[in-house]
């Protein structure tokens, strides 16, 4: 029954859609009362507000989360005077019956349950404890809290990112906090811990979206005994101060620091050892930044963290900053949109130049997870979650989830529990047809057709379908579908007549049948005679699911696997290179659109002019456009080039300012800066080789990218498209990143020359400790 | 350790060792005391460098050798912070704004305008003008060029250009009026083998004829490259007989492999296969026309009489499309299926279509 499957979709999808918005709208509210503890100076540490959207969950078995200190009713007392205020002017506080679940409650049905789930959490909110213990299914009041807050990992070996990341961490905090690190016993006395500590101001981890930055350092924290801090900045704040708190919002931070750069009672700096060691330490935790790319907010906020760097006394506690990088979609846009915004902000952007490559700092980038971790993390939190196996989703389904969240751990979970939420709905909804109520029994009778559609096939079904809808809406998968569609219309160039045409659409077929026929062409041009097309580029360009330039790169990748004959691929490829023509200007933002859609259509009209009909069949594989990747490792290269240029530039002024004082030793005496092409085709090259054959260094480390591989060596396995995939990454590339985290065997053989760099840092370093070495 | 190429570059205009004219031309213009802007133009190799920092020692003494490195920060209408790094003595400085890209203008007026308002502090200088070296002058965008003329006719009191570039030809006729043109050609073999010889006798050794004829072979009037090459050859062989494997840089290598296969087999497949070494080539920064030229440059040599004027032409064909469009890759590669294709065509056939 087709029609009401799609229906079902349907549904699921505006459930989805409605889960993510509400899924936001939690965040959010949950990061108010945390922002206002970064305003309000007088709040101790103590009144932790984070816990308010958790305590609906009082009486879940597993509510094991980080920051369960205030139970309700103290929460609830304290807020008595003005913390009201200002939680009323963020947002309605909640009715006291109902705590907080009818704001959640949307997440859990498709829009017609609304009303009857919330009258049902009424009901259990009322009911005594004796019913709560026989409800069936515990966990079912759960589902309204996110799993990724419910079931985040409780010890650091549940912990999705890899164990020597984690372990660095781990050694980073502590040695940050005590002064040695982690797996290092201290030899007390002879160490002086300050000093290590004095350069462990801040970490900065960076990586992509969901894997499980953050909670690292949330539960590391939490096992070290450490008290965090949390700094987040949203939006509302500036919408609400009316433009009153505007120009603040860096100050806040600033004085966030000051205030919570020390222990509570910092005060009393006198005081004894007894009492130093009751007070917690503190760490500081960055996850929401200031808005970077505002030029003085940047600069603010640089200049803040190198107070926060150089203002270092016994007391002062470490920051850790957890950067999520995002917009790594690899569009073809994002070479001019880097160029614009000079890339997406990377450590320096955050940092400043004065606190990264100082003492301070130290960077740890945390990777995309491997399939294989993340369907690890997915069963745990299932195990957890879902006590009956019987009711968890099959081995199968949590490996699909697993491989298609592009390792982002906690869309995933979302994902996961999603899928269960739907399944625990059939079952209460049945229970709840008992009727008790009147109102109730009305209520079921009005989802009863929903129902019936449901029912009868049994909950395997369900699943199935649910999984299908649920992964379409949440994985991007469609659009990946429509774009491996849309590529092979092009690349099967299907015309009139082809040879096995039973499973085309009949009723275009006739259409396209139907069309007037092609006046013959001249003698000139009999070349161009082709039978008519199947593909109405009219109707299929809208259908187009990517922009026109990165079409054209995709369709540019795999097109000549379609080709039976090098003349086909040469003229198939003059078209797209007309079609690249058509952008007159380097942005093509500037170039009208009317030129993007012309070169649509040029590069989509001139393959299949180009392409052989019919297309030889050998089962040809749809590849990603290897542009990206190498559009990616060219910008590293460049910036790898320019520091090398100015590698060399500063050793060429040392070497000719000791000739110019009289110092004459067959050193280089060339100050002068070197032309980049002249770098990359001559320079390097061949130091590079001169170095080899020496031994001696001449290049700094970072050339070493700038070494080709040997020609031989260099058929890096294609990426295949096909229907299932994300367009956006690839899961396979993804987990061999993961796996090879280290360095090419042959780039270590060579020595590289980073004497210079060093000795700079080490200048300074040791300057540093000589001047302020006072206890 | 140092490079012969830097150990053995002449630091004053007397040391040059070809080009005498030209350097007795300096020499009168750097006494002059009228000196003019100046573009040196003349192929990569050449001695444009070194011809520049010579004349600025003619002119200012040995104190032009007192180097420092800065960084200075523009920002630009948008607001965005440009790095920007100078190499700078009291007499002059030296900068490559084209490292920015489009923004090359702004740092050019901020210093120009800068160099320009501030007079002579040394009163022991034997110039009362600054000299701004501007690298890469041909890499230079329209409106840095257009900004760039302007203030050549303001500051002209305190303030004289010197513009270095490989061809004049991608610079507008306003400032290559208003400069003295000098151009600094390629070494002959003659030239060359003296120059080595010279290296060789300063690090006492003697230099085999044959040696030399390969380095020259394989260095093509660049002196730079010339002098690595014979570095790295020593090295490889330190008594430079017999046979001798020019050390080439690694790119070199592949684009002749990738020529090869382009002449091996015409299909769909090969193409692909030579997509992802060129990938690596534009990955590793190597310039997308220097593959082109030097792919073509090797078919060259390899293809039937009949055909090389049809690969030039498609050569300079697909060149000037990847300068209009944006995606190298593209043209690049419709380049070598045009050069399979008629290669095909003229194996299978004898003689090719003329061109269109």
């Amino acid at each position: 029954m087709p029609s009401s499957s799609s229906t079902k979709s349907s549904g699921k999808s505006s459930n989805t859609s409605k889960i993510s918005t509400s899924n936001t709208s939690k965040s959010t509210s949950s990061s108010a009362p945390k922002r206002k503890l970064s305003s309000m100076t007088s709040f101790q540490p103590t009144l932790n507000f984070k816990t308010s959207p958790k305590l609906a969950t009082t009486f879940s078995p597993s509510s094991s989360s980080s920051s369960s200190t205030s139970s309700r009713p103290s929460a609830s007392s304290s807020s008595s005077s003005f913390k009201d205020e200002v939680d009323r002017k963020l947002m309605p506080p909640p009715p006291p019956g109902i705590k907080l679940k009818p704001s959640v409650s949307p997440q859990k049905g498709t829009i017609g349950d609304l009303k009857g789930k919330e009258k049902e959490i009424i009901i259990i909110d009322d009911e005594d404890e004796e019913r709560n213990a026989s409800y069936p299914y515990p966990d079912e009041v759960d589902t309204a809290q996110m799993w990724t807050d419910l079931y985040g990992p409780t010890h650091e070996t549940e912990l999705a990112p890899g164990k020597a990341r984690i372990a660095r961490v781990k050694n980073w905090i502590h040695e940050s906090i005590y002064g040695y690190p982690f797996d290092i016993d201290p030899t007390p006395g002879t160490l002086n811990t300050d000093k290590i500590r004095k350069y462990k101001r801040i970490l900065f981890l960076s990586g992509p979206a969901g894997v499980g930055k953050t909670t690292t350092v949330k539960l590391l924290c939490e096992s070290l005994g450490v008290e965090m801090m949390e700094w987040g900045e949203s939006v509302e704040e500036w919408s609400l101060g009316a433009g009153i708190d505007r120009e603040s919002a860096i100050s806040k931070f600033n004085s966030f620091i000051s205030r919570n750069s020390f222990p509570s009672l910092s005060m009393s700096s006198q005081l004894t050892s007894a009492q130093s060691q009751n007070i917690k330490p503190r760490i500081i935790l960055l996850t929401a930044l200031p808005h970077l790319s505002h030029m003085p907010t940047r600069e603010a906020f640089h200049a803040s963290l190198l107070t926060f760097c150089q203002n270092f006394n016994k007391l002062s506690c470490p920051m850790v900053i957890v950067h999520s990088d995002a917009g790594s979609g690899g569009r073809a846009e994002e070479s001019w949109m880097d160029r614009e915004r000079g890339g997406r902000e990377g450590s320096l952007e955050v940092l400043g130049r004065e606190v990264r490559d100082g003492p301070w700092c130290q960077e740890i980038d945390f990777l995309s997870l491997a399939p294989t971790f993340l369907n690890k993390a997915l069963m745990r939190v299932l195990q957890t979650a879902v006590p009956r196996a019987l009711d968890r989703p099959s081995h199968a389904t949590v490996k699909l989830i697993a491989l298609s969240s592009n390792g982002d751990l906690r869309s995933a979970i979302n994902t996961l529990q999603m899928l269960c939420s739907g399944r625990k709905e059939v079952k209460g909804r049945k229970r709840k047809a008992m009727g008790e109520d009147e109102e109730d029994q009305s209520e079921s009778r009005k989802r009863g057709g929903g129902k019936g559609s449901r029912g009868g096939k049994g909950a395997k079904l369900d699943v199935n379908k649910d999984l299908r809808a649920v992964l379409d809406a949440v994985t991007r998968n469609e659009q990946s579908l429509n774009l491996f569609h849309a590529l092979g219309r092009v690349f099967y160039n299907k015309r009139l007549d082809d040879p096995n045409m039973e499973d085309e659409d009949q009723e275009l077929l006739d259409r396209i049948r139907k069309l007037p026929s092609d006046e013959p062409l001249p003698s000139h041009l009999q070349q161009f005679t082709r039978r008519k097309s199947l593909v109405q580029v009219e109707s299929f360009i809208p259908t187009i699911p990517i922009d026109a330039s990165s079409f054209a790169l995709w369709l540019h990748q795999s097109f000549p696997n379609y080709c039976s004959d090098i003349e086909e691929v040469s003229a198939g490829l003059d078209e797209l290179c007309s079609a690249d023509i058509m952008r007159t200007d380097d942005d093509i933002w500037q170039s009208s659109s009317q030129a993007i859609s012309y070169a649509l259509h040029l590069s989509v009209r001139g393959l299949l002019i180009s392409l052989p009909s019919p297309v030889p069949r050998r089962s040809q594989k749809v590849n990603k456009p290897h542009f990206f990747e190498s559009y990616k490792l060219e910008r590293d290269n460049t910036s790898a080039l320019a520091h090398v240029a100015g590698y060399i530039t500063r050793k060429g002024i040392v070497a000719s300012n000791a000739f110019a004082d009289g110092d004459v030793r067959d050193e280089g005496v060339w100050g002068g800066m070197i032309d980049k092409r002249v770098l990359a085709g001559d320079l390097v090259p061949m130091m590079v080789k001169l170095q080899g054959l020496s031994g001696r260094p001449i290049l700094p480390s970072s050339a070493q990218t700038l070494c080709l591989p040997l020609y031989s060596s260099l058929n890096r396995n294609s990426m295949e498209l096909t229907a299932k995939d994300d367009v956006d990454m690839d899961e396979e590339y993804e987990a061999s990143i993961a796996e090879n985290d280290g360095l090419d065997f042959f780039k270590q053989q060579q020595a590289w020359d980073d004497e210079l760099d060093q000795k700079e840092e080490e200048n300074d370093w040791l300057l540093d400790d000589d001047i302020d070495d006072f206890d | 350790m140092s490079l012969w190429v830097d150990k053995y570059r002449p630091r004053s205009l007397d040391e040059l060792h070809y080009h005498p004219e030209l350097s007795s031309r300096l020499r009168s213009l750097s006494a002059s005391g009228d000196f003019p802007h100046i573009l040196f133009y003349g192929p990569s190799g050449a001695g444009k460098k070194t011809r520049i920092m010579a004349t600025l020692r003619e002119l200012y003494g040995p104190g032009v050798e007192k180097l420092r490195i800065d960084q200075r920060v523009f920002v630009t209408p948008s607001n965005r912070k440009l790095d920007v790094n100078v190499v700078q003595s009291n007499y002059h400085i030296e900068l490559t704004p084209s490292d920015v890209g489009m923004y090359d203008r702004v740092v050019i007026q901020d210093i120009l305008k800068e160099i320009a308002q501030t007079q002579q502090v040394d009163l022991n200088a034997k110039q009362r003008f600054k000299v701004v070296i501007i690298n890469e002058a041909d890499a230079l965008t329209r409106d840095a060029q257009a900004a760039l003329r302007r203030t050549m006719e303001k500051y002209m009191n305190n303030m004289r250009l010197i513009l270095c570039a490989n061809s004049t030809s991608k610079i507008i006729a306003p400032i290559r009026s208003r400069c003295l043109l000098v151009r600094v050609a390629a070494p002959t073999d003659d030239e060359m083998t003296k120059v080595l010889q010279h290296v060789a006798k300063k690090e006492r050794f003697g230099l085999p004829a044959s040696a030399s004829k390969s380095i020259l072979a394989s260095s093509q009037g660049n002196l730079r490259k010339a002098l690595l090459v014979f570095e790295a050859m020593k090295m490889q062989k330190p008594d430079l007989t017999g046979d001798l494997e020019v050390a080439k840089p690694d790119w070199e290598t592949y684009c002749a492999k990738i020529a090869d296969s382009i002449l091996q087999e015409q299909s769909a497949q090969k193409l692909l296969d030579v997509r992802g070494k060129i990938y690596e080539l534009l990955s590793h920064c190597i310039p997308p026309t220097v593959v082109l030229k030097t792919i073509s440059e090797r078919i060259v040599d390899k293809v039937d009489d009949a055909l090389k004027p049809q690969i030039v032409h498609w050569a300079a064909y697909y060149e000037l499309r990847m300068r209009m469009g944006s995606k190298k890759i593209f043209h690049l590669e419709a380049y070598i299926a045009k050069v399979m294709t008629i290669y095909k065509q003229f194996n299978m056939i004898g003689y090719t279509d003329d061109y269109e």
